[in-house]
């Protein structure tokens, strides 16, 4: 207990970082903090050296080291909760120790470090014990989905699965955004694209979708009973070792991935902008905290969440698709671009524009903006995301000596309309109407379904070219409850109504 | 032994009560009767629409200081936002007392220790407070007896204070007062040992009610206190610069702006409620025309300033400055502009001193915890008859006001008989 006097700090860090995982227990798993967690223990050794250097006093080495990590590990609400704690301890030792009838002046600084130590120990009970709590604990082990099976090798063909996140189908982006987006599906054609004019995902938010279409089933068919869980993460797993990266991973295909979320990427090969990465966690505690001021300084090196980045993301996304389709296949490219999705960093030409609100990636009620700010940004993005599309098609077309498969697919559609806490207020034909387009030599346009949703898209795949005999599942959209995503409600006969509200 | 034994085997209940007795059972009595009224409102209106209405408002300022910043706590609209949805999730529906909007006009600073708060639900927090609250009542009633010295029954004077009606209300509503308590506590304990600065310090602590000290400071320029005077300066300035840290530099404005709107007419003000002439008034308005009632209250105030000068003039050693600190108290009660039942807490500091410097009888202090109690029930009572009756303030009111004349025309007499 001794060493509580030297080692608070260190539990200051600590608890920062619990408390700050806290907000966002969601949307990260525990995991993810794990870096930061042994990165406290150099900053708080260097803080301590460098203070008793100066000080020659490790009381108040340690004191100091506990305040410039107060004022810079630590976001606002931490910061006057440990500070309020204090005040309330002070209070508390004084009466505490007045009332053994200790001398007073002798006894300040004992209060004072005694108040400090108890608040931050507190606090890191305090949120070890919440996080315990709050956890979520659910049997997430697979039930139903399909056999893992081998995939003749011969003509190694190269797979190339470009999600592009939020992007609606042209009928919705007219319809709802007022933007004719016919020249794109135009050029698409004249490649060769099957494109589905009216695709719709099964369901409006990306981790579902892109597991559902990653696992070839319906989410509820490969988890266990999670109905009233919000964490996203507790998909991750199933993203990460997904049954289309095992098939074509036992094939012997090379998976490639690109993408700026960790939570929807696949396990291998994921390549990043930047050298030094940054998790979920990681940006949402340096998005919270004074270590965002670094950002000009670190911002070429470390992934800093902000405007800059995201941009750097999706460029750097388009371009990786680009140079890694160069590579000797076979390979399955899986390329999570956040764009058109809020936030509108690009006008229609690439320049770069700024939104007015503090950098994050919200969409539909949640997007900070007004109404006609998503119409006009949306519409911009997308033209600037259309360019670069095609621009990254004609590159793999051209490196590729073998035909490849691509496929291009929003994961939702747009979120002008939609309110996760309401669905009657939610335009559930805007959010389900996606860009579906698929490009595969092999297979004539008449012999493909008419109508296709990305459950099913790689069962037919798998299915044409590669003589597998899945089931063709039955096309069915599952709206969620509020922030309760995987409390599902059907809304297939809702899906292709137009919505009226809207005008 | 044997016949001791019989004596107290034969003893029916109540019997041959001494008043040591008497006074300890309608403690008891009283402690239990508080307990019963707090929970009733529990039950009939929920939390934070009656009980807890006070740290409602501080535990909304608390998340709006975290999430919006300190300097817009004093603003109403935004209160009402994050209050309004703690009473929807606490207090039941009760059309008799409506939602009402409740300031916290109190520096940034302050509004700090009610962060932590915001880590467990309402609820939750207020029990946390409420026994944090008892806790320091306790501890520094039992620091102050003691350092006083002289008070042989300390464990009952503690538990007076508890059940006296200020306390009750201050833990009722969870209010502020303990503060008030020990800052008042500390000044008069600094004083009595010399230290001046220090005790200006303490009561810088006040400055969380600025109303309260219309006649500490001037009564401390009057006798030329200049070291209190210059701790509390220091203190003040202390606070502000503390504030300014904490919340910028918007948040004075924005105070001063919320503190103009209290002698006015904010809803949640209830002047009607309050223990001094301007309630008075109000409610005799009820009765009697408006400006006869205000003519009345006009003189109350008028005789109870010069009282109160008065013994501005009088000079005691044995009393110290307790007895201009208990009747500068009595007259700011009577006189602010906003004086709820519950700030009267910290009288019980002024009282007990000069009870242990037998300057004033000890029965005093059963009048002080009694008669505000009786008229709290009476007025409780009667709420059946007359729903808008003020009696526990009307008794308040006069209590206070019978100190400050007794204390400035009848107890000089006494004193002068002393000095002779």
């Amino acid at each position: 207990m001794k060493n509580a006097r030297y080692i608070y700090p260190l539990v200051a860090i600590w608890s920062s970082l619990l408390y700050v995982y806290l907000q966002a227990i969601y949307l990260t798993p525990l995991q993810q903090i794990t870096r930061l967690a042994f990165l406290a223990l150099p900053i708080f050794a260097g803080l301590l050296f460098v203070g008793y250097l100066i000080t020659r006093n490790l009381n108040l080495s340690a004191m100091l080291s506990f305040w410039i990590i107060m004022g810079t590990l630590t976001n606002q609400r931490f910061f006057y909760t440990i500070l309020g704690i204090v005040l309330i301890s002070l209070m508390g030792s004084w009466l505490i120790l007045f009332a053994r009838k200790l001398p007073y002046p002798k006894i300040v600084p004992e209060i004072i470090i005694t108040s400090v130590i108890f608040a931050t120990f507190i606090f890191l009970f305090y949120t070890t014990a919440r996080i315990l709590i709050n956890i979520p604990r659910v049997d997430n082990r697979s039930t139903g989905a399909p056999a893992i099976f081998s995939i003749p090798n011969n003509p190694p063909i190269d797979i190339y699965y470009l999600i592009l996140d939020g992007y609606g189908s042209a009928n919705a982006i007219k319809e709802y955004l007022e933007y004719d987006n016919s020249e794109f599906i135009t050029e698409l054609e004249k490649r060769g694209f099957i494109v589905f004019k009216d695709a719709y995902s099964n369901y409006p938010r990306t981790v579902l979708s892109l597991s559902s279409s990653l696992n070839m089933n319906y989410v509820d068919k490969f988890t266990g009973d999670i109905t009233k869980q919000k964490a996203w993460w507790l998909l991750t797993d199933k993203i990460k070792n997904s049954q289309v990266q095992m098939i074509l991973e036992s094939s012997g295909y090379k998976i490639i991935t690109i993408g700026a979320w960790e939570t929807a990427a696949l396990d291998k090969n994921t390549l990043h902008p930047y050298l030094i990465e940054t998790n979920e966690y990681e940006k949402f505690f340096i998005a919270s905290t004074s270590v965002s001021y670094l950002e000009p300084l670190l911002s070429d090196l470390i992934a800093f969440p902000s405007f800059d980045m995201h941009r750097r993301y999706v460029t750097s996304g388009f371009h990786m698709i680009q140079l890694k389709s160069r590579e000797p296949g076979p390979k399955f490219v899986y390329a999570h671009i956040i764009s058109p999705h809020p936030p509108f960093v690009f006008d229609k030409d690439g320049n770069p524009t700024t939104p007015s609100y503090r950098y994050n990636t919200l969409d539909a009620a949640e997007y900070p903006g007004s109404k006609e700010e998503y119409r006009n940004g949306y519409v911009q993005q997308i033209q600037f995301v259309n360019k670069n599309t095609l621009d990254t098609i004609d590159a793999i077309l051209r490196n590729s000596s073998i035909p490849p498969i691509i496929i291009i697919q929003g994961d939702h559609g747009s979120g002008l309309y939609t309110d996760f806490f309401s669905p009657t207020q939610t335009c559930i034909n805007e959010r389900f109407s996606i860009l579906l387009a698929i490009y595969t030599p092999a297979i004539e346009q008449d012999t493909m379904a008419e109508y296709m949703t990305p459950v099913n898209i790689f069962r037919t795949i798998f299915n044409e070219y590669f003589d597998s005999n899945y089931e063709i599942l039955p096309d069915r959209h599952y709206f969620i409850k509020g922030d309760q995503i995987y409390n599902y409600e059907d809304v297939t006969s809702r899906v292709f109504e137009t919505c009226d509200f809207t005008k | 032994m044997e016949r001791k034994q019989t004596q107290v085997q034969t003893r029916r209940p109540f019997e041959n009560f001494t008043r040591r007795e008497w006074e300890r059972l309608g403690l008891v009595a009283l402690l239990f009767t508080y307990l019963l009224i707090f929970a009733a409102n529990l039950k009939v209106l929920g939390i934070f629409n009656y009980v807890g209405i006070d740290f409602r408002t501080f535990y909304s300022s608390a998340q709006i200081a975290t999430v919006e910043g300190f300097a817009k706590v004093y603003d109403l609209h935004i209160q009402e936002k994050y209050q309004l949805q703690i009473f929807k999730d606490y207090a039941k529906d009760y059309t008799a007392i409506p939602y009402e909007t409740v300031p916290t006009p109190y520096f940034p600073i302050f509004i700090v220790p009610f962060v932590p708060f915001t880590l467990f639900k309402p609820g939750v927090s207020f029990t946390i407070y409420s026994l944090l609250s008892l806790g320091a009542t306790i501890f520094y009633s039992l620091r102050f007896t003691k350092k006083l010295g002289g008070h042989t029954n300390t464990g009952w004077i503690i538990l007076g204070i508890i059940v006296s009606l200020p306390s009750f209300l201050t833990f009722f509503y969870g209010q502020v007062n303990v503060w008030l308590l020990i800052c008042l506590g500390e000044f008069l304990l600094s004083e009595i040992n010399g230290k001046h600065f220090t005790s200006g310090l303490w009561l810088s602590g006040w400055i969380i009610k600025p109303q309260l000290l219309i006649f500490l400071l001037p009564w401390m320029v009057f006798k030329k206190r200049i070291q209190p005077l210059l701790g509390f300066l220091a203190g003040c300035l202390g606070l502000i610069i503390l504030s300014t840290c904490v919340a910028g530099i918007d948040w004075f404005q924005n105070w001063l702006n919320l503190l103009v709107q209290y002698p006015g007419s904010l809803a949640t003000t209830n002047p009607q409620a309050m223990m001094n002439w301007r309630a008075f008034a109000l409610n005799l308005s009820a009765i009697i025309p408006s400006n006869i009632a205000w003519e009345w209250a006009w003189l109350g105030i008028g005789v109870l300033m010069v009282a109160t000068i008065k013994i501005w003039f009088i000079d005691n050693q044995r009393a110290g400055i307790g007895i201009p600190l208990l009747t500068n108290l009595c007259a700011t009660f009577s006189i602010t502009w906003h004086s709820h039942l519950h700030t009267a807490l910290p009288l019980v500091i002024p009282l007990l001193f000069l009870i242990k410097q037998r300057v004033i009888p000890k029965r005093v202090w059963s009048i002080w915890l009694s008669i505000p109690t009786i008229g709290f029930f009476l007025g409780y009572l009667t709420k059946w008859i007359f729903p808008e009756n003020n009696i526990s303030g009307t008794t308040m009111l006069l209590l206070n006001t019978s100190i400050v004349a007794w204390m400035a025309f009848i107890q000089p007499k006494h004193f002068e008989k002393e000095l002779s």
